[in-house]
């Protein structure tokens, strides 16, 4: 408890240190947010305290980046003041100062994006769609406190104020049809990368925290869950695929929120809907599992945009060096669902626990997981070749080097610690191990279970030793290969021309032209989001609606009143005599 | 399932040994009378000067002005092997670069993979990249275009590598007599036959020949 | 113990000595069918003995990425084989390391690598293929993961082992979720693998796929990434054999295991010859067809789980 006055105080200084003096700001945001972590991993009880350590390992990583990253002279009080609201929302247990939390979380965003704004309509967006999350939030915290009687988190006896609340929250985490939220203040906020950083790995966690910790409160199993399932299951998939094509670094990164939020809701449907309480708790773990790997893995490759001078990946020009290229890969790797990361450990974990729950239904509604589980699985190989897009022009296809050690020093420790932690997950998963010791594993397995008898099991530790302890041996086999260095063969002729991040994503934008609404027209290749697209006509179409009616009805002509008044008679009348 | 059958049915098509070499692509003689052994590149008007004491078939394009004073004695291992390579002898991969054809040459060496000749019951096959190739093949008069392409092609084959230089033109410039190409293996004729291709294929790689 | 490592060794070296030969007899087979003499069926090992003592030419901004990379995937492809079902009919030593999906995460890690590993090269060439393979991974890794839970769901366990002893079983044989992820299975391996109608192996830049992901490399990284990918072949195809196709006739125990080298030799004999047939009958689909071609077998795998819960 100690632990927690501390990590607040020293945050809620860290803005006013940043009014007087940048640095000493983001020294002091680093420090609680050290603080907080250590809270987080000391006071470990439950899976939400997992949420404290991933959202205080996001604040470290990127305070200390900004030490050596920003420059603007009002982004620093900002910037505290947001990772002083999410620190309140965090580990508060009342309603209302959550709420607090969560607008003071916001607002100096919004400042933000509007003080750096690149369309005037950006900061718009971000804050319309922010307010109308609160604004669910706040009716569905309301309706708890009328069921309960008490403005703090306690037990409910009902789902619906889960229900509003979850609607909330899913705005806020962009999900489908409200991916725009994700990605339009990053790609026209022009944000600065931690401010992105920010926005994209912590604040969604909020929102994830949220709605977790309303769902632990609610009965169990509950239909609704189904709805988070398939809601969670599009978003992956089309979270992705907006990433896959996407060709501007941030945005890329916004829609891949998208993504692993999405897969994160659909694990606290699963949790929501599961049948046996052994599947309930696993998929729990599992959510704050895939919190953790989105946080650090997201905190990183946004952090990595934060060295490119322009922001697309058609020609990117970043700073690099082998650590930020060996960070970066890594990070990736996890984002990619790949063992033995954190991200591989919680993407098997996540599949594993639909088709255990479609498994234990056995009936009609296993379509719901089935189905959810399949486009997740194909949502997950967009993520792969995404990550690998923005891994290949970002790093790979690109020459610049540059000497600076420090920020991507900082990325390969992000990097190496996904990497690590994916044998880490041990201890979350505590209820799930097992051993196989006849067949050499007497220890480092996470089983996954619906009843007594384990679904499947894997062990991270021995994924991460056995591939590069067998290529090592390989290596001792055969011998390191005789190296001559040339050119890159390139058919006779000189590289010119190298392939682009554009052409790379462009048989998807052709071959999948009808979801993406593909358009060859003079200036190119184009597609759009058409969730967004949808909205945007909805809403022009209200305004000019609302705009229509005011002239016509309410034009402050006289006959128009003395009819509304007859009217009014009418009714009146009509009403009195009933 | 058409093709299928039909390919079961016909049977294997390869020949098990040369036959049916075209008699205009093999090695030439003199078969003059005695009295006509005297003539040389300018009286017989060989475009190539390919008539010096005897018939030198690195220039030879086969013209048959010299005929009949020189005709064809059907022995196809005309090919010159200069450097053998064991390494290569159960797997030989090919990188054909085309500096400056008739497109001859490239008919013929595409005739080694028939089912006729079948190259790949020898281990020698094509491959579309130098990475993966064992010997470059070179075909046709050295252009001033792919003389760079024909370096860099060279230099990204890793060794042990061999240069095979296919016809007359690769190996002497043959009509237009421009500049040679330093080669381990020449293979002449204009166009070589398959036969001369493969022959010259094997014993390049520690074989006995074709 | 020891037996259990003993068997382990069986498999593992069964898997990588073997997983060649099979290569060498499809090619050896087809080229008799295209009515050639053809070459032998060691032509693989041959290739490989050859590439493993030649130089090593490595692009001039190329990092020790596209060098010992291939080394990794190598490193992969053995682990996988410790725990799928491609010899041994029960768990051998380290099987448990990952199941099922856990071995199609590692599938996913493998091509993770190799293209990282390609592009690091900075060829055009490989960049066109890994755009390719890039545009079509989507509906392929999603295919491996709802097939291979297919089988878990009828099962009601994701250990590979138990879900071939459960496939023996004639009634679930024949039972419509089996049908259909073993014909999905299929359409996924001829993908995987690179056969038609999907890929032509041939020299045509137009038909690169997975092929030009080894365009830039020689020597011996070049000679582990032929031998892995012959690896991954025989792993896929193996695990098709043994758990969808044909699930029956392994045998246990140390000299069971050589047996069972024998069988998985004879069945490999029969996926040979279907895809022969295949091969020499079918045309290449042009490149925006090969998605329906996933699609369809995404579809068939989806609507066996539904069968087989419902």
């Amino acid at each position: 408890m100690v632990a927690l006055i501390v990590a607040l105080l020293i945050l809620g200084l860290s803005p006013v240190a940043a009014l007087i003096d940048r640095r000493s700001g983001y020294i002091a945001c680093s420090a609680g947010s050290a603080v907080f972590v250590y809270y987080g991993m000391a006071n470990y009880s439950n899976e939400l305290s997992l949420f404290y350590v991933a959202a205080g390992l996001v604040w470290l990583f990127s305070s200390v980046y900004s030490l050596y990253y920003d420059h603007h002279q009002w982004l620093g009080p900002l910037y505290s003041s947001s990772i002083l609201g999410m620190a309140i929302a965090l580990t508060t247990n009342n309603l209302l100062v959550f709420l607090a939390g969560y607008e003071i979380m916001t607002i100096p965003a919004y400042v933000a994006i509007g003080l750096y704004k690149k369309t005037g309509y950006s900061a718009f967006v971000f804050m319309g769609f922010g307010e109308l999350s609160t604004i669910l939030i706040l009716a569905g915290f309301l309706y708890s406190y009328v069921v309960t009687g008490s403005l703090s988190f306690s037990p409910l006896t009902t789902i619906t104020p889960f229900m509003i609340a979850a609607f909330g929250f899913m705005v806020k985490m962009g999900m489908l049809p409200f991916m725009v939220t994700e990605w339009l203040p990053i790609a026209h906020g022009n944000a600065p990368s931690n401010v992105s950083t920010i926005l994209s790995a912590s604040m969604t966690l909020v929102a994830v925290y949220g709605l977790t910790k309303m769902a632990l409160l609610t009965p169990r199993p509950d239909f609704f869950g189904f709805i988070l399932l398939g809601v969670g299951g599009f978003s992956v998939f089309f979270g992705a695929f907006y990433a896959y094509v996407s060709d501007h670094a941030k945005v890329l990164l916004g829609f891949s929120t998208v993504e692993n939020n999405g897969a994160i809701l659909t694990s606290i449907g699963v949790y929501l809907t599961a049948p046996t309480h052994t599947l309930a708790s696993f998929a729990l773990i599992t959510t704050a599992v895939y919190v953790l790997a989105h946080s650090l893995a997201k905190t990183g490759l946004f952090l990595d945009t934060g060295m490119m001078e322009n922001e697309s990946l058609i020609l990117p020009r970043i700073i690099k060096n082998r650590l930020s290229d060996v960070g970066c890969v890594l990070l990736a790797s996890s984002m990619s669902g790949l063992l033995p990361t954190v991200g591989g450990v919680a993407t098997w974990a996540l599949l594993e626990s639909l088709f255990m729950e479609a498994y234990t239904l056995h009936s009609a509604l296993s379509i719901i997981p089935i189905v959810t589980g399949s486009i997740i699985a194909m949502g997950e190989g967009f993520a792969t070749s995404t990550m690998l897009k923005f891994i290949i022009f970002a790093h790979i296809f690109n020459k610049r080097s540059s000497n600076e050690k420090t920020r991507p020093l900082i990325l390969l420790l992000l990097g190496l610690l996904i990497l690590a932690g994916g044998s880490a997950t041990y201890i979350f998963y505590r209820p799930f191990l097992a051993s196989n010791p006849a067949l050499g594993l007497p220890f480092g397995l996470i089983a996954s279970e619906f009843s007594s008898q384990p679904f499947g099991a894997i062990s991270p530790l021995y994924v991460l030793i056995l591939p590069s302890l067998i290529g090592a041996l390989v290596l001792a086999v055969f011998g390191k290969p005789r190296i001559r260095r040339s050119e890159v063969w390139n058919s006779g002729a000189p590289m010119n021309e190298a392939y682009t991040s554009f052409a790379y994503s462009n048989n998807i934008r052709l071959m999948l032209g009808k979801l993406l609404l593909t358009h060859i027209g003079r200036d190119g290749v184009k597609v759009v989001d058409v969730f967004w697209s949808l909205t945007h006509t909805v809403a022009k179409l209200f305004v000019s609606f609302s705009r229509h009616f005011s002239r016509t009805y309410m034009n402050s002509r006289l006959s128009w009143y003395v009819i509304y008044m007859i009217l009014a008679l009418i009714v009146f009348t009509v009403v009195v005599v009933a | 399932m058409n093709w299928f059958l039909k390919g079961v049915r016909k049977g294997v098509r390869t020949e098990k040994t040369p036959s049916d070499v075209a008699p205009w692509s093999t090695e030439l003689q003199f078969k003059g009378s005695k009295k006509e052994s005297g003539v040389t590149s300018e009286s017989l008007r060989c475009p190539t000067s390919a008539i010096g004491p005897g018939w030198i078939a690195e220039r030879c394009v086969y013209c048959r002005r010299c005929y009949p004073h020189y005709q064809p004695t059907g022995n196809h291992r005309m090919g010159v092997v200069k450097r053998v390579e064991k390494r290569f002898h159960r797997s030989f991969y090919l990188y054909p670069i085309d500096v400056g054809t008739c497109g001859a040459c490239n008919t013929e060496l595409r005739l080694i993979a028939s089912p006729q000749h079948d190259m790949t019951r020898f281990g020698i096959f094509f491959t579309n990249t130098p990475r993966h190739a064992d010997a470059l093949i070179v075909m046709g008069v050295m252009t001033e275009g792919m003389k760079e392409a024909f370096r860099r092609a060279y230099d990204a084959m890793p060794e042990p590598k061999l240069v095979i230089a296919l016809g007359a033109c690769a190996i002497s410039g043959g009509i237009f007599q421009t500049e040679k190409i330093e080669a381990d293996v020449v293979i002449p004729g204009c166009p070589p036959s398959p036969y001369t291709i493969l022959d010259a294929l094997i014993r390049a790689k520690g074989g006995r020949g074709w | 113990m020891i037996d259990q490592m003993v068997e382990a060794l069986i498999q593992v070296l069964g898997t990588i000595l073997v997983a060649p030969l099979y290569s060498g007899i499809a090619e050896k087979l087809k080229g008799v069918v295209s009515l050639r003499r053809a070459q032998s069926v060691l032509q693989p090992y041959y290739d490989l003995f050859k590439l493993l003592k030649k130089e090593t030419v490595v692009p001039s901004s190329a990092s020790e990425l596209f060098v010992y990379g291939p080394y990794f995937t190598f490193g992969v492809y053995v682990l996988i084989s410790f725990v799928i079902p491609v010899v041994y009919p029960r768990p051998v030593f380290l099987t448990p390391t990952v199941d099922f999906l856990g071995g199609a995460l590692l599938f996913s890690l493998v091509s993770f690598v190799k293209v990282l590993s390609a592009m690091d090269s900075k060829s055009n060439y490989v960049a066109l293929g890994v755009s390719r393979a890039a545009s079509f991974g989507f509906l392929a890794e999603a295919t491996l993961i709802t097939v291979f839970f297919a089988v878990a769901i009828s099962t009601g366990t994701n250990n590979p082992y138990v879900e071939s002893a459960y496939a023996s079983n004639p009634s679930h044989y024949l039972a419509l979720d089996h049908l259909l992820a073993t014909v999905s299975f299929f359409m996924l391996w001829l993908f995987e693998t690179g056969k038609l109608p999907v890929e032509s192996q041939g020299l045509s830049e137009m038909g690169m796929i997975d092929d030009s992901l080894t365009y830039e490399h020689s020597g011996k990284p070049l000679a582990l990434l032929k031998w892995g990918g012959y690896i991954k072949a025989y792993l896929l195809g193996s695990v098709w054999l043994n758990v969808f196709l044909l699930p029956w006739g392994g045998q246990v125990g140390v000299l069971g295991a050589f047996f069972d080298i024998g069988l998985m030799f004879a069945k490999w004999m029969i996926l040979i010859a279907i895809v022969l047939v295949a091969e020499t009958s079918l045309a290449k689909l042009r490149l925006f067809k090969i998605q329906d071609h996933l699609a369809i077998a995404f579809v068939l795998s989806v609507f066996s789980l539904l069968f087989s819960v419902i």
